[in-house]
C-alpha cells in the first residue's frame, strides 16, 4: 500500500531534524521523490528565515526577573479558595472543627486553656479553640466579630505578660493582635465591597430624606406652600407619634417621589425608586460587626494602658506598638460606626418614608419647638409647615 | 518519567526554580511563535511575558496527564495572542518597520533578514487559520507532531495533512512573489 505524501514529508522532515540527508531520506519515497524535494527544500528556506527570530537576551532577563517578582507576590498573597456552601471538603472540616470544639469544650480543658499565656502548655489548645471557632463561622460578618474576639484576648495576654514581666512574648502576641485586628477589618471591608454597604450606599437606602446642595453642602430646604407635592395613591398615609411626620406606601416600594424642594434641580430630579430591604440588612450587619470591633478595640485600649503602667521598661515599646495599633482599628471602627449610624436601621426601614428636614437638617433653632404638619391621602397634599419652610423658601 | 515531566511536577509542587527553568526552556519558542503572529517585537515580547505569567499561576492546577506541558503552554499562549489580536489589530498589516527588530553589525545583512522575516510573516497571516497555527508550531516553534496535535485538538492524521498543506501554499506566497508569478 502506497504511503500518503503527507506522510513520507512528515517521515523525512523528523529524519532530516535528526540529522539524516535529503537525498538518503527522498530515496526512501522515489514515488514522492520529485515533490518532496521541493516540499522540504520550502521548510528550509521557512526554517532558515525564522532562525534570527530571538527575543532579545536583555528582554529575556528582566522578563525572568518580572516572573520572579510575581511568583514572590503570589507566594505572599495566596487567593483564598471559594468553595461552594456544598463542598464536601469544607463542610467535613467544618464537622472536624465543630467535634474538635464539642471534645475540647466537654473535657474542661478549654475552659481550662481560656486563661493560658504563651508561655504555657495549654496555649496550643486555646489557638486550636479559635481556629475551630474561626472554621465555624460562615459569614464575613461573623469572622470579623470573631477576629475581634481573639484581637482583644490578645491584649488580655500582653497585659497579663506584662504584668509578670514576661517581655519575651510580648512581640509576637502583639503581632497576632495586629493581625487578627486586620483581618477583622478586611473581612468588614470585604463584606462592605460585596454587597456595596458604605455610607453612600446607605444614604440611597434611605431615599428620600434630603436632598444636598452642592454649593453649600447643606441640605435644601422645603417647598413653598403652593408648590404642591406629589403624594402617594390614596389611602396609604399615616402619620407616627414622633416629630417627623411619616408617610408610607404599602410594599413594594415603588411609588415613592421625592419631596416639593424649593430648588429647581432638586424639583426637575426624576422620583427616585428603592427597594431598601438588601440594603437595610447589610447595613444591619455591617453596623453589627463595627460595633463588635468598637466595643473590643476599646476593651482592649484599656487594658493596654493598664499593662503599658505595669509593665517594665523593655516591654514598653511593644505595649505602646500595639496600642497604636489598636487606636487605629477603634478610629477606622468608630468612624465608619458614626457614619453608619447617622444612616442607619430606623430610617431604613422597608418601607419608604418622607421625613421633612429637620432641625439638624437646617440648622434652624425654630423647628425645634414645630411639629410639621402632613396632610392625610384624602386630600392628596402634604404642607411642611410655615416654619419649617421658613428658612428657605420664604427668602 | 521524563526529565520535562519531573521539572513540571517540581513545578506544580510550589518549586520556583523548576518553573524557572520550564520558563528558560520554552520562552524563546513560545516568543518566536507570537512574534510571527502579532505586529511588533514589543508585542511580542509583552505577551511572551504574559504567557509565562498565566501559565504560573496556573500551573498549581495542572496535570500531566490531562495535557503534556509544551502543548498547554501554547494553548495559552494561542489563547493570549487571540485575546491580543481581537483587541488591537482590526486586521492591521504588518508592516516592514515593525517586523523589524533583528539586529546585526551589518546594515545591509539586517535589512536583509527583516525583509526575509517580513516576507514570512506577510505569507504566513495568508494562509488559513488551521494550516497558519500549524506551520507555526511545527516549523518555527519546533513542536513535535504530538504536541501541536493536542495543543490544536486535532489528529495527528490531520495535522499532519495541514503541515503539508501549509508548505505547499507557503512555496507559492514565498517563492510565487519572488519570482513574480
Amino acid at each position: 500500500m502506497a504511503i500518503r505524501i503527507e506522510e513520507a514529508f512528515n517521515d523525512c522532515f523528523e529524519r532530516l531534524t535528526f540529522g539524516e540527508s535529503l537525498d538518503s531520506c527522498l530515496r526512501s519515497y522515489p514515488e514522492h521523490a520529485a515533490e518532496l524535494d521541493i516540499m522540504l527544500r520550502t521548510v528550509y528556506d521557512v526554517k532558515r528565515r525564522a532562525y534570527p527570530i530571538q527575543p532579545r537576551p536583555e528582554f529575556k532577563y528582566w522578563a525572568r526577573v518580572r516572573l520572579q517578582g510575581v511568583q514572590d507576590y503570589m507566594s505572599r498573597h495566596v487567593a483564598p479558595e471559594k468553595v461552594s456552601p456544598f463542598n464536601f471538603r469544607r463542610n467535613l472540616a467544618i464537622s472536624v472543627a465543630a467535634l474538635v470544639v464539642l471534645v475540647i469544650a466537654s473535657s474542661g480543658t478549654a475552659a481550662a486553656s481560656n486563661d493560658a499565656l504563651p508561655d504555657q502548655p495549654l496555649y496550643g489548645v486555646k489557638m486550636v479553640v479559635e481556629q475551630a471557632q474561626l472554621s465555624l463561622a460562615t459569614s464575613d460578618i461573623d469572622k470579623a466579630q470573631i477576629y475581634a474576639q481573639l484581637a482583644d484576648k490578645r491584649a488580655h495576654e500582653i497585659e497579663a505578660l506584662a504584668r509578670q514581666g514576661k517581655a519575651d512574648y510580648l512581640v509576637s502576641t502583639s503581632a497576632k493582635m495586629d493581625y487578627q485586628l486586620e483581618q477583622a477589618e478586611n473581612y468588614i471591608s470585604k463584606f462592605q465591597a460585596a454587597n456595596t454597604v458604605s455610607p453612600a450606599a446607605t444614604m440611597e437606602a434611605t431615599t428620600v430624606e434630603t436632598s444636598t446642595d452642592e454649593t453649600t453642602d447643606q441640605p435644601t430646604r422645603t417647598a413653598p406652600a403652593t408648590d404642591k407635592p406629589e403624594v402617594p395613591p390614596a389611602g396609604t398615609s399615616t402619620t407616627d407619634t414622633s416629630d417627623r411626620p411619616v408617610w408610607t406606601t404599602p410594599a413594594p416600594a415603588t411609588t415613592l417621589v421625592k419631596p416639593p424642594y424649593t430648588d429647581n434641580k432638586s424639583r426637575n430630579e426624576k422620583p427616585t425608586v428603592k427597594q431598601p430591604l438588601p440594603a437595610t440588612r447589610a447595613t444591619a450587619n455591617v453596623i453589627k460587626a463595627k460595633t463588635a470591633l468598637n466595643t473590643s478595640t476599646a476593651k482592649s485600649l484599656a487594658t493596654l494602658q493598664d499593662a503599658l503602667d505595669k509593665a517594665p521598661e523593655s516591654a514598653k515599646p511593644a505595649i505602646i506598638k500595639a496600642i497604636e495599633r489598636v487606636k487605629k482599628a477603634n478610629e477606622w471602627s468608630q468612624q465608619n460606626f458614626n457614619s453608619d449610624q447617622d444612616n442607619k436601621p430606623e430610617i431604613i426601614i422597608p418601607r419608604p418614608k418622607y421625613i421633612p428636614p429637620t432641625t439638624n437638617r437646617l440648622n434652624s433653632p425654630t423647628t425645634n419647638t414645630v411639629k410639621p404638619t402632613v396632610i392625610l391621602p384624602n386630600t392628596q397634599k402634604l404642607v411642611p409647615s410655615t416654619s419649617v419652610i421658613s428658612g428657605t423658601s420664604e427668602q | 518519567m521524563l526529565i520535562e515531566e519531573q521539572l513540571v511536577q517540581r513545578a506544580v509542587n510550589g518549586d520556583r526554580d523548576a518553573f524557572t527553568q520550564i520558563y528558560d526552556l520554552h520562552f524563546n519558542k513560545i516568543y518566536r511563535y507570537i512574534y510571527v503572529k502579532v505586529h511588533s517585537q514589543a508585542e511580542a515580547e509583552d505577551l511572551a511575558q504574559d504567557v509565562f505569567i498565566k501559565a504560573y499561576e496556573g500551573i498549581k492546577n495542572y496535570k500531566w496527564r490531562d495535557l503534556p506541558f509544551t502543548a498547554w503552554l501554547f494553548r495559552i499562549a494561542h489563547n493570549r495572542v487571540i485575546d491580543h489580536i481581537r483587541k488591537v489589530s482590526k486586521e492591521k498589516k504588518a508592516s516592514l518597520d515593525e517586523a523589524g527588530g533583528i539586529s546585526s553589525g551589518d546594515p545591509v545583512h539586517m535589512t536583509e533578514l527583516n525583509m526575509e522575516i517580513y516576507q514570512l510573516k506577510d505569507a504566513l497571516q495568508h494562509l488559513p487559520d488551521a494550516q497558519r497555527e500549524v506551520a507555526t508550531m511545527r516549523f518555527i516553534s519546533e513542536l513535535s507532531i504530538s504536541e501541536v496535535s493536542l495543543a490544536l485538538g486535532k489528529s495527528e492524521g490531520t495535522v499532519k495533512a495541514l503541515q503539508f498543506n501549509a508548505i505547499a501554499s507557503l512555496r507559492k506566497l514565498l517563492y510565487g512573489k519572488i519570482n513574480g508569478y
